[in-house]
């Protein structure tokens, strides 16, 4: 290698160190500024949230005031994850009584809201089902609060851990107290709430007369046990109550 | 009975009066003296160089770096002390903590730069397992942290921070550098030999290779500059860099000739190779030799090497400081700062220090996320066929210089321990002006014609046709038209 060589390696070396050099300055600068190609395109995702384009395949949602119950997104669905029972009111028209999307199933195609002929059934921008999410400081699970929008009614924040941590149950599965507790929620909801495996939709007549029978069933319990406690107070102190 | 200043006597006294002999009562008190400041500085030090390295490397590589806030510390503590509670309770005690007028903003400013990060890597350190894998020799294993840890901060003995405001101050001081940081390279190879892993054991070998090829550039360019200031001790290696009046950087080494910028650059590049810096950190390496010497090490024990390569650094940075920028001069004028009463003339003083070196630390950062790494040969090339001749060069040059401006730099005057006078620019202005336009123009035409007749260094064609069809690679724009493309 002639002496010449030699000094063009060194010249090309610090070339090109200068060139990259300058380039992460400049990627630096431009970041610490947080404008310019350097700025990082990272954002702070759970204060900060992208906007989301049009057409995203988020969360299915089904008004269940404008659902005619015709079964079209159940045939269009690929892998039969949505199931419903509906019923005929006096007029002749079919209401639903529930509609069931077993989420752990969904692929998230689509293919029901294109089916979906009254425009009842679409997907929502909202994607996020941490059941830790923190949104107004206390844990919940969006499958739940949707259902809490369709009950038309504010709940307590005990309410709502108890009912997420029903929610996540299938019906057979639920004990007897939390059978009186969601026949009170019902109370003041539009319609009943019935539960799949991920559990959401409205509460069959059925449902109605056996929670009915259950709170019954356990009000008389109560009420026995009060007074059986009443007695043995008497009998223990005879003196105080003499 | 040993001594370690008056807080250790002290402290040997009360040990004393609690039933331990004299003896260990001494050793016990120079223990806590000197481990008190290694834990409460040093390792936050680390923490916070490391902290850096991350932050520019997010930065430089369009991302954030480091994002750990301390959210999740103030959630961690509300709910251990209110265990009993229910959930929302809790939650809700996090939420009035965390909205707190105060807190609100320190935790929103903490999670801004990611400063949990620091203390959650530290606290990650000192709870991992501390492990020898089996067949090692774990005399030598455990050692090996130590002497990584002696050899780096026994260079701090002589790096002077102000007149007078240094551990010691040898006559040999340069001297003394080389032998210390030497035990830096013993410690890498114990420690790759002794994990009985044969990545640790490349990786020493490659490292201890490295380190060995690298002393001789940075032997000659020390070597160069003491012949230039005329002393090996530190302080007095500053002391020749005086200038009077306000332009006094005029007076350090890296502007005196444009052979000591040539030096500084070789001695810069050394350095970097000397504690296996990126580009040369072929001592580890996740895709061939898993973490080199200290792939067997866990917990404090790495974070030991990791602190003493942080330490390293600094050193080679305090070094470059030293020789070249002037130490702990001002670049606006000495005077004004010597005049100051003693405790601010040498806090003063140390402020300049450190943030000379750490400038220096800081631009090695920036140099490991730009560049790539080399290989070992091309490492080993670039030692000997590179700067080697150019140190020589740079010290040859430097010493006919030196001859031919026969008004060698004065000496420096001692009183009363500190120095307090320095000759002025050795050369004169009109020598330092005639040497940067005979040897800046011999630089310019070198690398003219360097560009315009030297070969470039031939690419197997293979590679240049894979990475030029890409487009990932472009040669360097010819000459003429735009040097920097």
């Amino acid at each position: 290698m002639s002496f010449l060589g030699w000094v063009r390696e060194i010249v090309d070396g610090v070339d090109s160190f200068r060139i990259g050099m300058g380039l992460t300055a400049r990627y630096i600068v431009e970041n610490l500024a947080d404008k310019g190609e350097g700025a990082a395109p990272t954002i702070d995702y759970p204060t900060v949230k992208r906007e989301l384009p049009d057409g995203f395949r988020g969360h299915l949602f089904n008004d269940v005031d404008k659902c005619t119950l015709c079964r079209m997104c159940q045939r269009a669905c690929p892998i039969d994850c949505i199931s419903m029972e509906g019923e005929q009111n006096e007029n002749n028209k079919f209401r639903i009584s529930r509609y069931d999307i077993d989420i752990s199933k969904c692929i998230y195609c689509g293919l029901c809201t294109r089916a979906c002929p009254t425009g009842s059934l679409r997907m929502t921008k909202t994607f996020e089902v941490d059941p830790k999410n923190t949104e107004n400081g206390r844990g919940g699970r969006f499958l739940f609060r949707m259902n809490a929008e369709q009950t038309r009614r504010r709940m307590t924040s005990d309410e709502v851990d108890r009912l997420n941590a029903i929610t996540c149950r299938k019906s057979d599965d639920l004990s007897d107290d939390d059978r009186v507790f969601l026949a009170e929620i019902e109370d003041h909801a539009n319609g009943t709430i019935l539960f799949g495996r991920y559990g959401m939709g409205w509460y069959v007549p059925e449902e109605k007369a056996r929670v009915d029978a259950i709170r019954a069933e356990k009000k008389r319990l109560k009420d026995e046990a009060a007074a059986k406690a009443a007695a043995e107070a008497a009998q223990a102190n005879p003196e105080a109550s003499a | 009975m040993i001594s370690f200043g008056p807080a250790s006597d002290a402290l040997a006294l009360w040990f004393a009066k609690q039933g331990v002999t004299e003896s260990v009562a001494s050793w016990l008190a120079v223990l806590i003296i000197v481990c008190v400041p290694t834990l409460c500085i040093v390792f936050p030090i680390a923490g916070i160089a490391q902290y850096f390295e991350r932050k520019i490397a997010g930065y430089a590589q369009r991302r954030r770096g480091p994002m750990v806030g301390a959210d999740g510390v103030v959630r961690l503590v509300i709910d251990l002390s209110l265990f009993w509670q229910p959930r929302w309770k809790r939650q809700k005690a996090q939420a009035f903590v965390q909205g707190l007028p105060l807190v609100k903003p320190l935790l929103a400013w903490i999670r801004k730069w990611g400063l949990g990060a620091i203390a959650a890597d530290g606290v990650k350190m000192f709870l991992k397992e501390d492990m020898a894998p089996a067949g090692a020799n774990r005399f030598l294993f455990r050692a090996a942290t130590y002497l990584a840890m002696t050899g780096s901060y026994l260079a701090y003995v002589v790096v002077p921070f102000s007149q007078g405001f240094h551990i010691a101050d040898y006559p040999v001081g340069a001297l003394f550098l080389g032998a210390v940081t030497g035990l830096v390279a013993v410690s890498i190879l114990q420690a790759g030999w002794s994990s009985n892993n044969k990545w640790s054991h490349f990786g020493g070998i490659r490292a201890v290779a490295m380190i060995v090829s690298y002393e001789t550039p940075i032997a000659l360019c020390v070597g160069a500059v003491v012949m230039w200031s005329g002393t090996m001790s530190l302080q007095g290696i500053v002391a020749a860099q005086y200038a009077s009046g306000w332009c006094s950087f005029l007076g350090w080494n890296v502007f005196q000739t444009p052979l000591m910028l040539l030096l500084a650059g070789v001695y810069y590049i050394a350095g970097l190779a000397e504690c296996n810096r990126v580009p040369f950190d072929l001592s580890e390496g996740e895709s061939e030799i898993v973490g080199g010497f200290h792939t067997e090490y866990s917990g404090l024990r790495w974070g030991l090497f990791f602190i003493a390569e942080y330490a390293d650094m600094m050193i080679v940075g305090a070094l470059f400081a030293t020789m070249f920028l002037g130490g702990y001069q001002s670049p606006i004028g000495e005077e004004w700062i010597v005049a100051l009463p003693q405790p601010w003339e040498a806090i003063v003083h140390s402020c300049i220090m450190i943030a000379k070196f750490v400038g220096s630390v800081g631009f090695m950062m920036w140099i490991r996320w730009t560049l790539p790494r080399f290989r070992i040969d091309q490492v080993m090339k670039l030692a000997w066929t590179k700067l080697v001749p150019l140190a020589l060069f740079g010290l040859f040059g430097l010493a006919v210089t030196q001859w031919l401006a026969s008004n060698a730099n004065g000496v420096t005057e001692i009183v009363h321990g500190r120095y307090v006078s320095a000759p002025v620019v050795p050369l004169g202005a009109i020598g330092v002006g005639l040497s940067w336009i005979v040897f800046g123009t011999v630089a310019v035409v070198l690398v003219v014609l360097a560009r315009r007749y030297g070969e470039p260094r031939p690419i197997d064609p293979a590679v240049k046709d894979a990475l030029v069809g890409s487009g990932t690679w472009k040669p360097v724009a010819p000459a003429g038209k735009d040097g920097a493309a």
